[in-house]
């Protein structure tokens, strides 16, 4: 319950009163936006100020990926504070990936020994714990993301006996949807055992409830060549790479709910594979504009990140050194797109749409670290965590609010993330910003 | 000339010989990146080595908008040295616009002192010179622009009566290629007079040879719905709005030539105006590859910033925030695109071929301003660089493939946010470390 409401008198005291901390510390926020100042001194400018507020949305995150570049700790705190000051309350933490593995494991130090960047690039138990925690201070929890059997080059150098289609080149494309190819041999029972030393050890640092077990871009052709793999399904007639896949996930699923956790994956665990979970299972819709629905018509809670709306790492262009083209998922996705856009849109069972916990917006790291990360973030992600908390619609006119009136309160927010030390990019010229209206 | 040669032995000492100043400064900087850490020593490997070096082209800018957002002199300074690294030489400011005008003027401080941003955001003359002075000790010129007659509501707050369709609203777009609307009033002398009062000022305040004097996007309607300007074609039966623009155009490049300077204009002036522009005058083109064949054919020297390739800004979505969609010049121009970029490409005959003296890569700052600066200049204005310095082809005749750039290429990168340049990344670190497994 982040519920709160704010009471600015004319003169005297204000009073927050909230039913959590959470609500408190959201209340604290908007205390902190109302001051202004005015010839040197602080003010709150309209007294008396009554506020009763409230969250859309009960998730409303954010994902940082970890792994293809690394971000020091001070860039992780700062990118929390920045959160705290949009009342986004989910860290989504992609931690590691087929790039690096930059998580100290204490069970199999040998992952981060072979796959983290380097020795400084690192993330200890008491960083981690930090970060736990400072983000507990600003009431955003920090729910973790280990992405396995897919996007497992990196577990491949440090066990080669549990992996398949190791680096395959210069065909990488073939096995994988980015370079370098890699996945768990999920016919292999030891395969089995080292996730589940993953998922316990991870369950005890992490104490979100929340669990991501990603499940996103699984190659079929990865394991089809595979030979031990071909040997399984030879020797087991009725089976096949889709229903190892709906075994994985059987043993993995059931695993986290042992471990009193609750699970997170992408649609792909869902939806493309013939896998039913728990339905206490919340599933993280990406890839089309029927996911959500898709997901919520399943009976399962969904939260929305679709990648044309939300992937803030877009717009750059194709990484692949030998190709000019774009990326997969350009074009850019400008602000304006992010809040004119309604997750709940496609879906229209109101039974359904209070399966919709909320959204993320995805800072996917191919072309991000802690140069670009404010800049890629802010004030993008701000116009969406205005979405998850107020919602667009105009109460008055019952429409979406009007993009030039949204403006000059985001640009006002920008200068405010700024001024608080967060490199959030400028959205016009400063003579737009104090020419509402004129642009 | 920025030739040189540097000689670095097995051991004693290195030797970096060069023709002139400009030449050394060069070679000093490539000299710094030969030298490389092996463990906690500093040490330059494969030697002995032996470099003789010389730039392509011999104008590798950037042009860099202060007028939409502001940047300090600090950030101006971190630019100027970010471009000495890659072994950039112009700087061309785009000073004003119609947003602000940041730059100070003794002749119309009403220009600054209403049209800056703040008294914080200017640049006053002693800030303008130690630019200048900055730039130099790296071996990079400075070209003002003082973009005349569109792009100028700016002047309105200063001068208001020699200005035509000031602030149109809402229909801006009728008027001006960007909002706010507002011209110099051509049928004026007045707007003569005070152009040629600018030139007299800002040549003497910038000393580089080349004075650039905009001429880009201006807009028909605004003119031709002033009443002013159709009083006066009433009453000059004959002309029109071309011959006055014309007209214009004639009059102020001949004030800038009695200042001994060379003009440097958008290339609308050669194409899109009835004006010849004097024969050394360099035209600046943006829209149209065309227009850098047609500009060398009719003997002029060119310098490309092809908004296609060089406009860095681009790729952002429009920035106007009633329209979702994307910028008139999107998509972002990777780097690889800027790589393979050849401003001198379909054009065969060697004497048109010299007449292209470069490139110069352009950050427009209406989404821009010191908390994006780097991110969006490096490393892709890097990538320019060498292709205008080295070109792009090797000494073997073989046209370098991005591919094979890559690994180069990060090394700039990283070595720039070494030296505090918030280049952004271009791959994950995994891809920098195993060149060749990251290709389509």
């Amino acid at each position: 319950d982040e519920s709160y409401t704010l009471d600015v008198p004319i003169d005297g005291k204000a009073v927050i009163s909230a039913k959590t901390p959470f609500g408190a510390v959201r209340g604290l926020e908007t205390f902190s936006q109302l001051i202004t100042s005015s010839s040197g001194r602080k003010v709150i400018k309209n007294a008396p100020v009554k506020i009763t507020d409230a969250p859309k949305f009960s998730h409303r995150g954010l994902l940082l990926d970890t792994s293809r570049n690394f971000y020091h700790l001070d860039s992780i705190l700062r990118t929390l504070d920045a959160m705290a000051y949009n009342k986004l309350n989910v860290l989504h933490w992609h931690v590691i990936d087929a790039f690096s593995w930059p998580i100290e494991s204490k069970v199999h130090p040998e992952l981060t020994e072979k796959g983290a960047y380097s020795t400084d690039m690192r993330y200890s138990y008491e960083d981690v714990k930090k970060i736990i925690n400072y983000a507990k201070n600003r009431a955003i929890r920090v729910m973790p993301e280990f992405n396995i059997p897919g996007h497992a080059f990196v577990i491949g150098e440090a066990h080669p006996e549990i992996a398949c289609c190791m680096n395959k080149q210069p065909a990488w494309d073939k096995y994988a949807a980015e370079p370098p190819s890699g996945q768990l041999n999920i016919a292999d029972p030891r395969a089995v055992t080292f996730a589940f030393d993953i998922l316990t050890e991870y369950s005890r640092l992490f104490v979100d409830l929340g669990f991501h077990l990603g499940g996103s871009s699984l190659n079929t052709e990865c394991w089809k060549e595979d030979p031990t793999i071909e040997l399984y399904i030879r020797d087991h007639p009725g089976e096949s790479v889709d229903s190892l896949v709906v075994g994985w996930h059987s043993q993995m699923f059931d695993k986290l709910n042992e471990l009193g956790k609750i699970p997170y994956s992408w649609e792909d665990t869902v939806l493309h594979y013939n896998f039913t979970a728990r339905n206490t299972t919340v599933v993280q819709a990406w890839i089309g504009d029927d996911s959500l629905s898709k997901v919520t018509e399943k009976g399962y809670r969904a939260i929305a990140s679709p990648w044309n709306m939300y992937y803030l790492d877009c717009g750059q262009g194709s990484w692949l050194s030998n190709f000019e083209g774009s990326s997969w998922c350009d074009p850019y996705k400008t602000w304006q797109q992010i809040y004119n856009y309604n997750p709940l849109a496609n879906i229209t069972d109101p039974e359904k749409q209070r399966l919709v916990l909320g959204g993320e917006v995805a800072l996917w790291s191919a072309m991000s670290d802690e140069t670009t990360v404010d800049r890629y973030l802010w004030p993008r992600a701000a116009a969406f965590a205005e979405i998850m908390w107020s919602g667009n619609n105009d109460p008055h006119t019952n429409s979406t609010r009007d993009l030039r009136k949204v403006a000059p309160r985001l640009i006002e927010h920008r200068f405010r993330m700024v001024a608080r030390g967060i490199m959030a990019h400028p959205v016009q010229p400063l003579w737009c910003v104090r020419n509402p209206d004129s642009c | 000339d920025e030739s040189y040669t540097i000689d670095v032995p097995v051991s004693g000492k290195a030797t970096l010989k060069a023709k002139t100043p400009y030449g050394a400064i060069r070679g000093l900087e490539t000299f710094s990146q030969l030298v490389s850490a092996n463990g906690y020593a500093k040490v330059i490997t494969n030697t002995p080595i032996q470099i003789k070096d010389a730039p392509v082209y011999p104008h590798r800018g950037l042009v860099i908008d202060t007028a939409r957002n502001f940047l300090s002199v600090k950030t101006i300074y971190r630019i100027l040295d970010s471009m000495s690294y890659n072994k950039l030489n112009v700087f061309h400011w785009h000073v004003i616009d119609s947003q602000s005008w940041p730059i100070e003027s003794k002749t119309f401080p009403d220009l600054h002192l209403k049209g800056a941003y703040s008294k914080e955001q200017t640049y006053l003359y002693d800030d303008v010179k130690n630019v200048i002075a900055y730039a130099k000790d790296r071996g990079i010129r400075v070209i003002p622009e003082i973009d005349v007659p569109g792009h100028t509501y700016i002047v309105s707050l200063a001068k208001p009566e020699i200005m035509s369709c000031v602030n149109k609203q809402p229909n801006w777009d009728r008027y001006a290629a960007e909002p706010p609307s507002g011209q110099l009033n051509i049928a004026k002398p007045e707007s003569i007079d005070f152009t040629n009062k600018l030139i007299d000022e800002y040549t003497k305040l910038f000393p580089d040879q080349v004075f650039h004097l905009g001429g880009d996007e201006v807009n028909r309607n605004c003119w031709n719905e002033d009443p002013d300007v159709k009083a006066y074609l009433a009453a000059h039966p004959g002309e029109d709005v071309e011959s006055l623009l014309a007209n214009y155009y004639t009059k102020v490049h001949d004030h800038l030539e009695t200042t001994g300077k060379d003009g440097f204009s958008w290339e609308e002036t050669l194409v899109h105006s009835k004006y010849v522009p004097k024969n050394n005058t360099i035209i600046q083109v943006w829209i149209d590859q065309a227009a850098v064949k047609t500009a060398v054919e009719k003997g002029y020297r060119v310098v490309s910033s092809h908004h296609d390739y060089l406009y860095l800004d681009c790729g952002h979505g429009a920035w106007l925030p009633n329209n979702d969609g994307n910028s008139w010049c999107d998509p972002f121009k990777t780097w690889m695109h800027v790589y393979n970029y050849d401003p001198a490409a379909n054009i065969t005959n060697p004497a048109q071929r010299k007449l292209i003296l470069g490139t110069e890569a352009a950050i427009w700052a209406e989404q821009t301003d010191e908390t994006v600066i780097d991110i969006r200049l490096w490393p892709r204005a890097a990538a320019v660089a060498e292709t205008t310095w080295s070109g792009k082809t090797d000494s073997t005749g073989h046209v370098r493939k991005t591919e094979e750039v890559a690994s180069r290429l990060h090394e700039q990168r990283f070595r720039m946010v070494g030296r505090g340049i918030s280049a952004e990344p271009m791959q994950p670190l995994w891809c920098a470390r195993n060149p060749g497994s990251c290709n389509l």
